[in-house]
């Protein structure tokens, strides 16, 4: 006995009512119950379709499906964090990293030396720092909204707000207050601010074109449904 | 039976792997089924240990997927990647060495036979 089109769409009910709210997961989840329960079926036709149900979900254990939507995200999250560590290490060898001392180089010079416009503005060029950054993280949000809601996406918008997050740590790092910063400090702008540089290359240049290449390879293999 | 379920588990991946070797491209419930049947019933790999296996191999870039269109509605199949043919093979090696060592400490006398 198979299940109807009906139960089919029960099962996508069951699972977005168990917080699942990725369609391509959504989609594995559905298949596998569909087939437990048929195969339950094969041995007791009698069973009534809610308690099939029911028996298959318990096999997931006490987290039910949130678990496994959770260990895929945290799968996803190191394998690109991984990506992004390899990319950054690139930047401190042979030869990038001349390019990674030129930008330090830059950067020290304008932090050991700060003008008065600067100074007086310091706030200014932090805030305008931040809106620049949040600005490109809604653009990245809306570029990436897709009819489907696909798990990939959750990724993205982690790495996405990653520019954010890191630049509410090292807020002290990319401004200077003084015309005579001590060495110590200049030192931690510099570095803070060749760190963030360079994430941000690495983001924008490698990481953001994967992710949306993920994306668009995602939406292909469900394009047929 | 139970405490058998503890070996298996740090040999799930390999298990998986393995299975994918042979059998080209297999969805989650049949990986499940395959391994009941070849163990007779001995190993039984739950959903919650199965599903996030799969889904790390794939983020790890071992595992690449398929869709396709089954019994009116949408089949999630696995298949190795070139890397995930090597990670295979290296696992293996590993596993069997893992065996055979095993076989040396609990049965010493199996030496012999070599």
């Amino acid at each position: 006995m198979e299940l109807s089109a009906e139960q089919i769409e029960q099962l996508f009910d069951f699972t977005k009512k168990h917080f699942v709210e990725y369609y391509d997961v959504q989609v594995e989840l559905v298949d596998h119950l569909a087939n437990a329960i048929e195969d339950q079926w094969k041995e007791n036709p009698n069973i009534l379709f809610e308690d099939a149900l029911q028996t298959e979900f318990k096999k997931f254990g006490i987290f039910g499906f949130t678990g496994l939507v959770e260990q895929k995200q945290v799968a996803l999250q190191n394998h690109y964090w991984r990506l992004i560590k390899k990319e950054l290490i690139d930047f401190f060898s042979i030869p990038k990293i001349i390019f990674s001392a030129a930008l330090f180089y830059i950067l020290f010079q304008i932090f050991a030396n700060p003008n008065e416009w600067m100074v007086a503005n310091d706030y200014v060029i932090l805030i305008s720092i931040v809106a620049i950054t949040v600005a490109v993280f809604v653009y990245q949000k809306i570029s990436f909204k897709t009819p489907k809601k696909w798990l990939i996406q959750n990724t993205a918008n982690y790495l996405y707000t990653l520019p954010i997050s890191l630049l509410i740590y090292f807020r002290f790092g990319f401004t200077t207050s003084t015309l005579n910063p001590s060495l110590f400090k200049v030192l931690f702008s510099t570095t803070s601010s060749t760190l963030y540089i360079l994430f941000l290359i690495v983001l924008y240049s490698k990481i953001i074109p994967l992710l949306k290449n993920e994306i668009i390879q995602t939406e292909k293999r469900f394009q047929f449904a | 039976m139970k405490k058998q379920q503890q070996l298996y588990k740090g040999s799930l991946n390999t298990i998986i792997m393995k299975l994918l070797e042979q059998q080209g491209k297999m969805y989650g419930y049949e990986i499940t089924q395959k391994v009941k049947e070849i163990t007779q019933g001995e190993m039984n790999i739950t959903e919650g240990a199965l599903y996030p296996a799969l889904h790390k191999m794939e983020a790890d870039g071992f595992l690449d997927v398929e869709m396709d269109r089954v019994d009116g509605r949408i089949r999630k199949y696995y298949k190795l990647t070139e890397s995930g043919v090597k990670e295979t093979i290296s696992r293996m090696e590993e596993l069997e060495n893992f065996i055979r060592n095993m076989q040396t400490i609990v049965n010493p006398n199996l030496k012999l036979d070599y």
